[in-house]
């Protein structure tokens, strides 16, 4: 993957988690959850209020149990634990320290009303069980007294009676001169039990212990209600609800912004889309312009590939044909003298026969002697010079000398013949040094008194290849090597074969010549580069030769060092893997040989 | 309260009128002691699992003690010790307060520190003297058991855990649910106590017993001084740390001495009797409680038959399951 291609993936993937985040905002408002802490916090309220009641109810003695005062207490701790669940998720935003803090000093004052609620009750059990008894301690303790006549009951009854009514109404309203009073009279009491038998100072004891008990308790249970009173356990809810409905608030508020972006942002997306469709159209408009104008040119190039290949066939043949005249021409020309002498033989030879056709006629006639002596003297000398100047044997030789031009030319054809293949078929075993050999034949008029040829021939197999395109490789390099070389300098073209690995075959073609630039060296091998003159080569021979031995499997490399010559070395599978005719395709296009 | 009065004859009728704050509303108000529900809902798979866990001994550390060791469910739900005994054989600082009705209780241990079952129920786990525990071990121990990890799987979707380890033993507790005599009598069956019974519960709510052992539970709903009209703890001697009641958790002077007023339900069955385990038998502890927090004296005869009330308030059938499926 280009590192384009990773980019604009990112690009994606952070528009579309904008885009969800964004979604995400706008839904981040859960109404039914605020709901419910609404619902909780309601609650919360009414239990308090009912929590209150119910202690005023025991305080005035409307419940008889507290039963209805400890219930809310679970009541209370099950509400807690859902409100701080149901809000959990909003302490943490923006405006929950708000909310944490209100909690937190909600449980401070619900904590302390608790406290308040079980001192109160304790203290109101103590001052119930004491006030309910103090007419009974009275009624004993009055009784006993009369009834041990230490004081008749006119004196002490109205003194308890005072006592406990008193004492009962400062539970009622707890003023401090009718405390006052209470206490006076209880000093009164107190001075008593010196006077009275142990069991009535016992009982005289514990009833002021009563009465004490119950302003005591009574002072005690006014602190109690009164910190009940003044603890904000309402207030704090409100606080606590105020708190949380300002945050519902704020994430409202968010969450219509957090709408506003994302319509906007939506907008911004469709836009950026659209530009980008309209670009994408735009640049396919462009492609396919620029596809059309690139399939013509690359039907010109083919085109002139053609007429490249042609032409490349064309001068290769030009140079073929004028090695291959050069060499039927020699034996020609000596065939020919050869034959012209023997044809100036011939008017000799005429005459001889002549004389002795008219020497046989004269005999048959029975002419003159003289006649046949003259003939006779004429024919004798005839055939004298005839055997004299041995022109039979020299016929003879003659005859011999221009069967062996006519041989020579013979063998000429014979190794175009082989060099074309043109009588074989398109794949075919082949010894590539067989190859060689024709290819040097035909190429003999370029190499001839110039060149001198090594050949290091090691034994190989024969492979299954295109013999016509291997010899087309083989002639191309071996031109190329023979141009390769100065005029000044005796040239040495050495051939090597030799078996590369099991299965392959090597051929190098080295020369002794100029090498090649380095600046030329990468290019060698593509299409009509050429370090020829316009119109000498056409640039593709390389180029050729290269494709011919990748269609074969193979591989060709160069090595070359300047002003001591390079070598090419091919390098051929004996079996290639897909022996496709399809593969050969550009056999067609392939000049005879170069 | 009116009879009474009536019935010791002399200036009654100087105080009448001043009694109808401190008794009167008897006749307005409702008594100042509920029946127990007839039905309880629970979950009867949780209620199992909890009942097993209850007895499972591999709650403590050497295997030894069980929840059921000290709260014994054949006898009252406690243990009958002044204080009970632990793993190694430690002995715990207060007296095991009876586990039936305990779900009626407003808080649980006589300080009053757990404000629900379930968290009482980890408590003696860890206790270094009681169970001596830990949940990771104790959850080693029982993920071994596959019938008990089957059991706990029906029961909670979340499996074996401590949290659901504590639920089905609070389940299971506030199964032990024991009617009693009493709880007929307060729906309107007048024969289910005797006559002596009947005149105890009078002389219970006369005497003020009531003021603090009221409600379903008969207490278990506030607290309380221990020594309201007489100092209990200098008398008996000895202080303990446990002694301090309540002041152990919030750390108030007000707290001192300030424990759970304990329920009265069972209470025949639960001596020996207070924090302390101190009294021996019921008439030792309304002795007691009649000199320490009534702070006044009665007749040998009244005590004799709060007694026997405090005696119908034991359940019919011990733990009895009143547990409807849910």
């Amino acid at each position: 993957m280009s590192k384009n291609k990773i980019l604009g993936f990112a690009a994606a993937a952070t528009l579309i988690a904008v885009l969800i985040v964004l979604v995400a905002l706008t839904r981040s408002v859960d109404l039914e959850a605020h709901n419910r802490i609404v619902a909780t916090l309601r609650e919360m309220k009414q239990l308090d209020a009912e929590w209150n009641t119910e202690v005023l109810r025991s305080k005035t003695g409307f419940s008889e149990h507290y039963d209805a005062v400890a219930r809310p207490l679970a009541q209370l701790a099950s509400l807690e634990s859902r409100l701080e669940q149901q809000t959990a998720g909003l302490i943490g935003r923006e405006g929950g320290d708000a909310v944490a803090l209100a909690l937190q000093s909600y449980r401070e004052v619900i904590k302390k009303k608790i406290d308040a609620v079980e001192h109160f009750k304790s203290q109101n059990a103590i001052l119930r069980n004491s006030s309910r008894y103090l007419p009974t301690a009275a009624q004993e303790l009055g009784d006993g007294i009369t009834a041990a006549g230490v004081l008749p009951a006119e004196k002490i009854v109205p003194l308890l009676a005072d006592l406990v009514n008193r004492s009962l109404s400062y539970i009622l309203a707890p003023e401090q001169s009718r405390r006052e009073l209470i206490e006076g009279q209880l000093a009164q009491l107190g001075r008593l039990p010196a006077s009275l038998p142990a069991e009535l100072a016992e009982k005289a004891r514990l009833f002021a212990s009563h009465v004490e008990t119950v302003l005591r308790q009574q002072d005690a249970g006014d602190v109690i209600l009164g910190e009940l009173d003044v603890l904000p356990t309402a207030e704090r809810i409100d606080v606590l609800s105020d708190a949380i409905a300002g945050q519902h608030d704020r994430s409202l508020l968010a969450q219509q912004q957090a709408r506003q972006w994302l319509i906007a942002y939506s907008v911004a997306l469709l836009l950026a889309l659209a530009w980008l469709a309209s670009r994408l159209i735009r640049s396919f408009r462009l492609l396919r312009r620029s596809n059309a104008s690139l399939q013509k040119a690359h039907a010109e190039l083919q085109e002139s590939q053609v007429y490249m290949v042609q032409s490349e066939k064309m001068s290769a043949l030009g140079q073929m044909v004028a090695g291959i005249a050069h060499e039927i021409n020699t034996p020609l020309a000596y065939v020919k003298g050869t034959v012209d002498v023997m044809h100036e033989q011939i008017a000799g030879l005429t005459a001889l026969l002549g004389s002795s056709r008219r020497f046989a006629w004269l005999m048959r006639q029975q002419a003159d002697k003289s006649d046949i002596r003259d003939e006779f003297v004429k024919l004798e000398a005839l055939a004298k010079k005839t055997v004299d100047d041995a022109v039979l044997e020299e016929m003879d030789a003659l005859l011999e000398s221009s069967s062996n031009g006519i041989s020579q030319i013979s063998e000429i054809v014979v190794n175009l013949k082989n060099f074309s293949r043109l009588d074989r078929a398109k794949v075919s075993q082949f010894d590539v040094r067989e190859g060689l050999e024709s290819t040097l034949l035909l190429a003999k008029n370029l190499l001839k008194n110039k060149v001198r040829i090594d050949k290091e021939f090691d034994d190989i197999p024969n492979i299954s290849c295109s013999p016509s395109q291997i010899n087309q490789v083989f002639l191309n390099l071996i031109t190329n090597a023979a141009q390769a070389i100065p005029d000044d300098r005796e040239g040495v073209l050495t051939l090597r074969t030799s078996r590369a690995g099991t299965d392959r075959v090597r051929v190098e073609i080295q020369d002794n010549g100029a090498g090649i630039p380095a600046d030329v060296l990468p290019k060698i091998f593509d299409p009509f580069f050429t370090t020829k003159e316009v119109g000498k080569g056409t640039g593709m021979g390389l180029s050729i030769s290269y494709k011919i031995i990748q269609t074969h499997a193979g591989r060709i490399e160069v090595d070359t060092e300047a002003e001591v010559g390079t070598v090419f070395t091919i390098e051929l599978p004996v079996q290639p893997p897909v022996v496709d005719d399809d593969a050969m395709l550009i056999d067609d296009e392939m000049p005879l040989a170069a | 309260m009116h009879a009474m009065l009536k019935r010791r004859g002399g200036p009654a009728g100087l105080f009448l009128s001043l009694a109808v704050w401190a008794g009167g509303n008897a006749a307005l108000a409702a008594e100042p002691i509920e029946p127990l529900p007839l039905r309880v809902e629970l979950d009867a798979a949780k209620v199992a699992l909890g009942n097993k866990l209850f007895h499972d001994k591999r709650l403590s550390r050497d295997g030894t003690i069980a929840c059921a060791s000290c709260h014994r469910l054949d006898s009252g739900g406690v243990d009958n010790a002044p204080v009970s005994t632990g793993i190694d054989g430690a002995k715990g600082g207060i007296n095991a307060p009876t586990v039936f009705n305990a779900g009626y209780n407003f808080r649980q241990f006589w300080d009053g520190r757990a404000s629900s079952l379930e968290e009482q129920a980890a408590g003696p786990i860890h206790n270094p003297i009681e169970m001596g525990s830990d949940w990771q071990q104790v959850l080693a121990k029982l993920r071994q058991d596959p019938a008990l990890v089957a059991q706990a799987a029906a029961a909670y979707p979340a499996g074996l855990s401590d949290e659901t380890i504590v639920d089905a033993i609070a389940t299971f507790e506030r199964s032990l649910v024991t009617p009693s005599a009493f709880d007929r009598y307060l729906r309107g069956d007048n024969s289910a106590i005797g006559l002596d019974e009947a005149r105890g519960y009078q002389l219970f709510k006369n005497y003020g017993c009531v003021a603090c052992h009221q409600g379903v539970n008969i207490g278990g709903n506030m607290f309380q001084v221990f020594g309201v009209m007489g100092d209990y703890f200098a008398k008996r001697g000895g202080p303990t740390k446990a002694d301090l009641g309540r002041y152990n958790v919030t750390g108030l002077e007000a707290d001192k001495h300030v424990f759970k007023v304990p329920s009265l339900r069972n209470v025949a069955l639960t001596a020996p009797y207070f924090h302390d385990g101190s009294a021996n038998t019921l008439e030792d502890a309304v002795d007691v409680m009649f000199r320490y927090q009534l702070g006044r004296s009665a007749p040998a005869e009244d005590k004799s038959l709060i007694v026997k009330f405090l005696r119908t308030l034991t359940g019919d059938k011990q733990a009895r399951s009143l547990v409807a499926t849910r």
